[in-house]
């Protein structure tokens, strides 16, 4: 079987000038003509890529960000043509960088619906067999010949995903598109990619949430500046990415010049740090220890209100829970330079191994809408080591949670 | 989409611009009319006036003119009535002027598509056009009726013949004027300021306000004559005048209006692929 995508040796160069790399002026042109170059450097977005994507296989691709997995993606939709290498596709290739593309607020969502299919790449004839597919996927049943501008943002989500996810390309790039609308659209959207990804098609998936490629994809693969550091398979390669990321370097994760973070960046992680309840920064805790949180944020505009989610995981991935600060009645109001927060854990009984804490910081949630601040996955991680003295072994397969209920026995 | 073409295998590199793939243009057809539907229906919607707004502007610019120019100088319009002689060059300088408008506009107000979506980014300003097109066919709805109140005897067949050529004209040389300013602007954000700058001035290089033979000097005549509106503008007066017409200026202005798209199209060729980069 011939592979549906060969990328040969893919390099791409971008050319960083001055301070604002993709803003010339007449008058920088005209000055260059007088002086040498003054390129501040070139930078290579990509070097040497090269990979098969098999027929039917889904490709999850993982890195930090600025690594070149969307300038690949752009890559192989011609977006952006290649400054060396080639690459051999064999079928139709849709991308979707982003739900939604060329939706226009003026515009019914009958008419963005056409619009946006046939910028996606499918004919008026295949949008007309699909339409009605759409529109009861989307959920907008009623609001069809509304503009798009008075559409909540959760039904503008949901047309645009749903557009997307009825498209008929042999071969799909996706890039972090899941996270439109809300949690239960996020899940319904889950099983339709999980439908589509089932039929036999090519997907190339670009994602930062571990476990959507975990469900999704059946090859991995890890760019990192620019190279294809590993590929194979889901586990293997996402379990060395997160083992790469998490600084374990005894209970703090500095961020201060970080790379990796998602969102407006209003409101930034500076720094985190576990500590024991006295106050020690330390990066392993005994079972049924208390462990404290620590969130040094700063924001760079004034906010006025913060929402923080914690993720607990596991070192794979798996996610124990989220915390929401709302849920403990916490809020961080009025915002501005640094703040400083603790998270007190009491009484944390998981079994021994490593386990990872997730930052996500947002505006609050309105109507489905809310602006995501920054996000780090897997940002810290801590140690839980078995303390109890002459304690049976707890090996992690038998269980995640180490609970001494009260047992007691009553009269038969 | 022909299947085979794409199952078969085909190659994604550093494309050459010298190749402008029309077969590859042709299957994305129903994009470029879904984006000049898109254009001309955002134009209007939500407009109270809606499309009369394409006919008030030429017809308040020729009102004004009418008074400033009839009674001031004697212009010589060879028997057309002046405001007549007017409306039809603002007509044409009108699809000319908001095609090239819209067509330099264009890539930057679809910078979002043009950073998410392939496809042959030659869509863009030629539908962008279109949206002008559409202006002129409405302005020329009142073009008639003007016609006969001023009691100008046309033949229809002249018309029939010259109008066509006409627009042909000035659609060619705004297209090409348009994709040079539309791939300029991509690179340099001054543009944003040359383009109505050089519009303004070309106007009055144009023979819209005044007769062609208004003047004395044979190097202004020259310079008219390289500029392809005064051929377009030639055509359309003869027509009305059921005269011959200045065969000169049209050859010349069609010269000139096919080199421009010429260049035009080789310019937005040779930075397009860069535009999702530089955008």
């Amino acid at each position: 079987m011939k592979p549906a995508i060969e990328i040969h040796s893919i390099c791409k160069k971008y050319s960083i000038r001055g301070s604002s790399p993709s803003y010339n002026t007449f008058r920088d042109s005209l000055s260059g003509l007088f002086r040498s170059h003054r390129n501040e450097g070139d930078f290579w977005a990509l070097k040497n890529v090269s990979f098969n994507v098999l027929p039917g296989e889904v490709l999850g691709i993982i890195g930090e960000n600025g690594a070149g997995k969307t300038t690949l993606l752009k890559i192989l939709s011609r977006i952006t043509p290649p400054t060396k290498g080639k690459i051999i596709a064999r079928g139709k290739i849709s991308s979707l960088l982003e739900v939604g593309t060329g939706f226009h607020p003026e515009l019914t969502g009958r008419e963005n619906i056409f619009l946006n299919g046939s910028i996606l790449g499918l004919s008026r004839r295949a949008i007309l067999e699909r339409f009605g597919q759409i529109v009861a996927f989307a959920e907008i049943d009623g609001f069809l010949d509304t503009s798009l501008k008075h559409y909540s943002t959760g039904m503008w989500a949901r047309l645009a995903f749903s557009v997307a996810a009825h498209l008929d390309a042999e071969i799909l790039l996706i890039d972090e598109i899941l996270s439109v609308g809300d949690i239960e659209f996020q899940e319904k959207s889950m099983r339709k990619m999980e439908d589509i990804a089932g039929q036999a098609r090519t997907i190339l998936f670009v994602s930062h949430n571990m476990a959507a490629i975990r469900q999704l994809c059946n090859r991995c693969a890890w760019i990192r500046q620019g190279v294809v550091t590993r590929i194979g398979t889901v586990d293997a390669v996402v379990e060395e990415y997160l083992a790469n990321y998490r600084k374990s370097n005894g209970g703090s994760a500095d961020f201060t010049d970080n790379t990796r973070g998602e969102g407006s960046r209003k409101v930034v992680l500076r720094r985190i740090e576990t500590r024991k309840h006295g106050g020690e920064v330390s990066g392993s805790f005994g079972i049924g220890e208390d462990i404290e949180i620590h969130l040094f944020l700063e924001a760079r505009t004034r906010v006025g209100k913060v929402k923080i989610i914690l993720d607990l995981m596991e070192a794979n991935g798996h996610r124990i829970c989220q915390m929401y600060d709302s849920d403990s009645g916490f809020g961080l109001r009025d915002v501005h330079g640094e703040r400083h927060i603790s998270v007190l854990l009491k009484d944390v009984r998981f079994y021994p191994g490593e386990y990872t804490i997730g930052v996500w910081i947002g505006s609050e949630v309105f109507a489905y809408k809310y602006e995501l601040y920054d996000r780090l996955e897997s940002c810290i991680s801590f140690t839980m080591i078995n303390t109890l003295a002459g304690n049976r072994a707890l090996r992690r397969h038998a269980g995640l949670l180490y609970l001494t209920p009260e047992w007691k026995e009553h009269d038969s | 989409m022909p299947a085979n073409r794409e199952l078969e295998g085909y190659e994604i590199k550093c494309p050459n611009w010298w190749t402008l793939d029309l077969g590859e243009v042709h299957r994305y057809r129903e994009l470029f009319l879904f984006l000049a539907w898109r254009d001309i229906k955002v134009k209007y919607k939500h407009t109270v006036l809606g499309f009369a707004w394409a006919i008030l502007q030429p017809l308040a610019l020729m009102i004004m003119f009418s008074l400033v120019f009839r009674n001031r100088f004697s212009m010589d319009t060879e028997g057309i009535p002046y405001p007549v002689f007017t409306y039809s060059g603002l007509m044409f300088w009108g699809l000319f002027a908001s095609g090239v408008n819209n067509a330099a506009a264009s890539m930057i107000d679809n910078s979002n598509i043009i950073r998410k979506v392939y496809f042959p980014r030659i869509l863009i300003p030629t539908s962008a056009m279109i949206v002008a097109l559409f202006d002129f066919c409405m302005t020329s709805l009142i073009f008639l009726p003007l016609v006969f109140y001023f009691g100008i005897r046309i033949k229809i067949v002249s018309m029939l013949l010259y109008f066509p050529p006409a627009v042909m004209l000035t659609v060619t040389s705004a297209l090409g004027l348009g994709l040079l300013f539309a791939a300029s602007a991509v690179k340099y954000r001054d543009f944003r300021y040359i383009i109505p700058f050089s519009l303004q001035l070309l106007f009055f290089m144009t023979p819209v306000i005044y007769p062609v033979n208004g003047f004395e000097s044979t190097t202004f005549k020259m310079l008219l004559g390289l500029n392809p509106l005064t051929g377009a503008l030639n055509l359309v007066h003869g027509s009305l005048l059921g005269e011959a017409v200045d065969w000169q200026s049209v050859v010349s202005g069609s010269v000139s209006s096919a080199m421009t798209l010429l260049i035009g199209l080789f310019y937005f060729k040779k930075t397009e692929i860069y535009s999702a980069d530089l955008l």
